[in-house]
């Protein structure tokens, strides 16, 4: 055993001469890089020298323990004895000075692990820091303790105790075969970033678990010291003694595997506790025998770029990529900082290794986008977050389907089980959350969602898309997207043209049934028509009046919004931060000076160029919230520079009516929603023999949930009541738009004979995302069924002598569910009852809010609406009986009563 | 405490060991080699990223808590010790901020170096 750990070292020795020439300690990191790269003999002398080192390493160990089970430190010498025991922290330091000098990120987190050990010792400690590593970066004293003083020491030592200058030439040919073997089929790789947990050479990994138990780290200095002390003063111990102390030294030794074995298997990220399994998925330390594939002759004559201090291979293939921001050019940052993989390997399969396509997947987002000298913050933020987690989509899937009662729950699609509504969810939802994986290239759009940080960050421009078309087979296209702040519209389309059809209202369009043929015969065909990517076909309606001005979501929907603000929430309504009144304010808007901004507000801002000396930026009423696209002009204005083109914008301030006292409780959208998208019959079913989707398994499944549409609307919405938070934390009652979110016949899963179904009808507050300029008229709430929540149909006024009364014919029949008009939220003037919404505090008009509300209806019956009398009563409406008229006949409530004693809505 | 600083004034010089670096680019919590960066609502503060452990350097965060990969302790943004086996919090560093060159310096002892 001894002769074959003499040869191991001899090999060792011999194959480190031979790495002289390549290996510079002044720049070690960088040697050995160019070494991987471009030098395949010299990995073969690099992976030699690793195995044949473990190997002297293992063989060394075997024999001291042989030793000591034959008993033989007492046929030795004592002197001779002594120099044995003392050369096995010589033979620890050689292994360890070994890994120091590949100065990679294991090695660079090393080195102060052992200058601070060393720092401990006794008396000694900075002497013997500064004798054995040198100091600060400088490896250079590292490398002559490993190729010289301890090889010597090493050496002399065995060739005292063997008593051969050499080993045999059968020790030789016996080391040899085993560690060629070894040395060509796993290739010691470099660490060439950091990693989320750290592990050191294998050997000491059992000290690194002892170390994470020990708050003191002197105690493993003073337990080392022992174990050496003991072993050294072993053959002068009494034969009494000596079983105790045998006993001491296996208890240690079976102590330190055992640790060790904890070490390697099951310690993951920040030495926290995980599975073997876990582990052994995690990237190899060890790369394959490709690596002796030379590199093409072109590959080896041209210079491999250094990127931040690191070379960079990737570019020595890719070099001639455009399209990037200069943020992420791979002239500053490289490709494996995003892409992951090798950068030191001109082999493709090895350099490819590991990487990831879309590097925002948020799988993958703490090593990528979220690596600890990028984004962080954001990359942390973005799990909580609602665009991520879509609580509040499951919550109110759930309460629909009768499995929660709590709207306000917390939810997170990714821990979706198999319930009724969980199935539902993943079968039809699923797939617009920022945690489903992009697996192919191209732009995010219906089919193709997904990517974390990719989903909103990645835009193709026409070349990119053009080079993606010409070459779809290609990962590696030379015109590459790019990642920046400036997230088109297209990437939040892709989800946003679900569900409340936002996106797609805002652009103005509006949702038919059709297919494309009957789309096609129609008249107005194609200027007034788009088919999307999934195949939907939407017709032309008037679009908001923000994307006519050239502006995209983000320019109002921020990043602590849409990244998370790192709080957890359960509907998107809670995020918001922002209002209309911030850019459309009556008087003087809120801004803040560039300095008082927030840091990632700051960012953009500087980014765009758009700080001035004396600039301030519009923040919001709430003063939680800033623009980095909208600030004040010489006169105290606000002006938007759109994110996604050019020129300015000034937004106009409220109109007087804005701020009548009646209207104080309408959210700007109540007055300013022209139509928004309303399904009112959805028939939504699980059909037992197809085959559905599984979005968050990404595999088909037995079943499918199946939903059926009668009619998609398109007009003004409902409107009712919702109770928000102020600013100052206070609740305060708004009068907002709403939508059917559902009045639909729910079939839950079940045997034929006991097929169950249900009935839901409730709304959900909505913007619809089709702002007009002009204000819907008096009328249109005032008079419309619709706008009260009854329905549509015909609200007539009926005057018979002195007395009136409003009648009510819907258009649609009723429901035999609960007798109310398919497409009502409440009955005519009746008080709503039980829950219809789909947010806590979200209710129609209560009757005496109907009222107060019919009441000016009875007004403008005959009354235009610029009349000095309608003038007067929107002025104060408690006081409308001064300009009532000799021929104004109020309206007879259904319960006889007549004349509304009440405050102004 | 409000620790940014308010004037030019405050600025410690150009030295071997001042690390300058972009203060817009000081986004949440931002790792340099020597130091962390945390920015938060509160007010900047700038610690050193070497454990106290045993001096790995501390690289990634989990939820709110800065993690050494090396032996596992953790710490919270206020630098505070919040699981071992280190027994002392992270170290400060002293920092000044000139908003008009957006530049955070930072003064680094000379084990930081």
């Amino acid at each position: 055993m001894g002769m074959l750990a003499f040869a191991a070292f001899v090999l060792c020795a011999a194959t480190g001469i031979m790495l002289v020439p390549a290996y510079r300690s002044a720049s070690a990191l960088d040697s050995l890089a160019l070494l991987s790269l471009k030098n395949p003999p010299g990995i073969f002398a690099r992976s030699l020298h690793y195995w044949s080192a473990q190997a002297f390493l293992v063989l060394t160990l075997a024999h001291i323990v042989d030793h000591l089970l034959r008993r033989n430190e007492r046929l030795v010498r004592f002197g001779v004895w002594l120099r044995l025991a003392l050369t096995i922290p010589v033979i620890i330091a050689v292994m360890l000075s070994g890994f120091l000098l590949r100065a990679d990120a294991g090695a660079q987190q090393a080195l102060p692990v052992l200058r601070t050990l060393l720092g401990l010792i006794p008396f000694a400690g900075a002497a013997m820091q500064r004798l054995l590593t040198g100091a600060g970066t400088d490896l250079s004293t590292i490398y002559i303790h490993h190729a010289c003083t301890a090889t010597l020491i090493i050496w002399l030592v065995t060739v005292e105790h063997s008593r051969r200058l050499v080993p045999t030439a059968r020790s030789l040919a016996w080391i040899a075969p085993p560690t060629l073997f070894l040395s060509f089929f796993l290739v010691p790789g470099l660490e060439w970033r950091t990693a989320a947990v750290e592990k050191g050479p294998w050997y000491l990994v059992g000290l690194q678990e002892f170390l994470h138990w020990l708050p003191r780290p002197q105690l493993a200095i003073w337990l080392g010291g022992l174990v050496l002390v003991l072993l050294i003063a072993l053959p002068r111990f009494p034969l009494r003694f000596d079983a105790a102390i045998r006993y001491a030294l296996s208890t240690l030794v079976v102590f330190y595997v055992a640790l060790t074995l904890i070490g390697l298997a099951f310690r993951g990220d920040g030495w926290r506790w995980t599975t073997p399994g876990a582990v052994l998925a995690g990237e190899s330390d060890f790369l394959s025998y490709r690596v002796y594939i030379p590199p093409a002759r072109r590959l080896v004559e041209t210079s491999v770029p250094l990127i931040d201090g690191q070379r960079e291979g990737c570019l020595s293939c890719h070099g001639k990529m455009t399209g990037f921001v200069a943020a992420h050019d791979p002239a500053t940052i490289g490709c494996a900082a995003c892409h992951l993989g090798n950068p030191w390997t001109l082999d493709k399969k090895l350099a490819h290794s590991g990487m990831t396509l879309t590097p925002g997947n948020l799988s993958v987002v703490a090593q990528t986008c979220g690596a600890s000298n990028c984004h962080t913050d954001q990359a942390q933020r973005v799990h909580a977050s609602l665009m991520n987690t879509m609580s509040g989509v499951v919550g109110v899937d759930k309460f629909a389907f009768g499995e929660s009662n709590d709207l306000n729950a917390h939810y997170d699609v990714a821990d979706l089980r198999h319930t009724t509504a969980d199935t539902h969810l993943r079968n039809l939802c699923a797939s617009c959350h920022l945690g489903q994986e992009k697996t192919q290239p191209g732009p995010i759009n219906e089919t193709d969602r997904g990517g974390g940080c990719s989903a909103c960050h990645l835009r193709y421009d026409p070349a990119a898309a053009d080079e993606l078309r010409a070459h779809p087979a290609s990962a590696a296209p030379l015109r590459h997207p790019d990642i920046s702040v400036h997230v088109p519209k297209e990437a939040c389309f892709c989800c946003h043209s679900r569900s409340g059809r936002i996106a797609t209202s805002y652009e103005g369009w509006h949702e038919t049934l059709m297919d494309e043929k009957t789309a096609q015969a129609s008249p107005g065909w194609p200027a007034q028509f788009r088919r999307l990517a999934d195949g939907r076909i939407f017709e032309k309606h008037s679009a908001d009046v923000h994307a006519e001005k050239g502006m995209t979501c983000i320019d109002c929907h921020q990043a602590s919004e849409v990244m998370g603000d790192g709080a957890t929430h359960a509907h998107e309504r809670d995020t918001i931060k922002i209002a209309c009144t911030d850019c459309h304010a009556a008087g003087k808007a809120a801004a803040k000076e560039y300095g008082q901004l927030d840091p990632e507000t700051q960012q953009i801002v500087a980014m765009r160029q758009l700080n001035q000396p004396g600039r301030t930026f519009v923040v919001s009423e709430s003063g939680t919230a800033a623009y980095p696209n909208a600030f004040l002009d010489d006169r105290g204005r606000p002006v938007l520079s759109p994110m996604n083109s050019a020129g300015l914008l000034k937004p106009k301030p409220m109109a007087e009516a804005c701020t009548a006292t009646m209207h104080q409780r309408l959210e700007c959208s109540a007055c300013h929603t022209p139509w928004t998208p309303q399904c009112i019959s959805c028939h939504t079913s699980f059909d037992r023999s197809a085959q559905g989707w599984d979005y968050l398994a990404g595999k088909y499944v037995d079943g499918s949930w199946q939903e059926e549409a009668a009619n998609y609307l398109s007009d003004a919405p409902a409107l009712g009541v919702e109770r928000t938070s102020t600013s100052d934390g206070k609740s305060a009652e708004r009068i907002t738009t709403f939508i059917p979110g559902m009045i639909l016949h729910l079939e839950l899963p079940g045997g034929s004979a006991n097929k169950q179904s249900q009935f839901r009808r409730l709304f959900a507050p909505a913007s619809a995302h089709t702002t007009a300029t002009h204000s819907r008229d008096c009328r249109s709430c005032h008079t419309n069924p619709a706008a009260l929540g009854y329905g549509r149909g015909q609200l007539k006024y009926v005057v018979t002598g002195r007395t009136a009364e409003w009648r009510f014919t819907p258009q649609y029949a009723a429901s035999p569910e609960d007798g109310l008009p398919s497409d009502a939220w409440i009955g005519f003037l009746r008080e709503p009852s039980g829950s219809s919404g789909t947010r806590k505090g979200a209710r129609p008009f209560s009757l005496d809010e109907q009222r107060r509300i019919l009441l000016v209806g009875a007004c403008l019956t005959c009354h235009n609406e610029k009349d000095p009398r309608i003038a007067r009563v929107f002025a104060d409406f408690k006081d409308y009986r001064s300009a009532l008229g000799p021929k104004c006949v109020l309206p007879l409530w259904p319960d006889r009563t007549s004349q509304l004693e009440g405050q102004a809505q | 405490m409000d620790r940014i600083a308010r004037s030019a004034e405050s600025i410690p010089e150009e030295s071997e060991t001042t690390l300058t670096v972009p203060w817009s680019a000081a986004t949440g919590i931002h790792f340099y080699d020597p130091m962390i960066v945390v920015n938060s609502t509160g007010g900047v503060a700038v610690f050193s990223s070497k454990c106290p452990h045993l001096g790995c350097r501390i690289n990634r965060t989990e939820g709110q808590e800065l993690v050494c990969p090396c032996h596992g302790s953790r710490f919270n943004l206020q630098g505070e010790v919040v699981q071992g086996p280190a027994m002392r919090g992270l170290r400060s560093l002293p920092f000044g901020l000139d908003r008009a060159k957006d530049a955070l310096h930072v003064t680094l002892g000379s084990s930081q170096t």
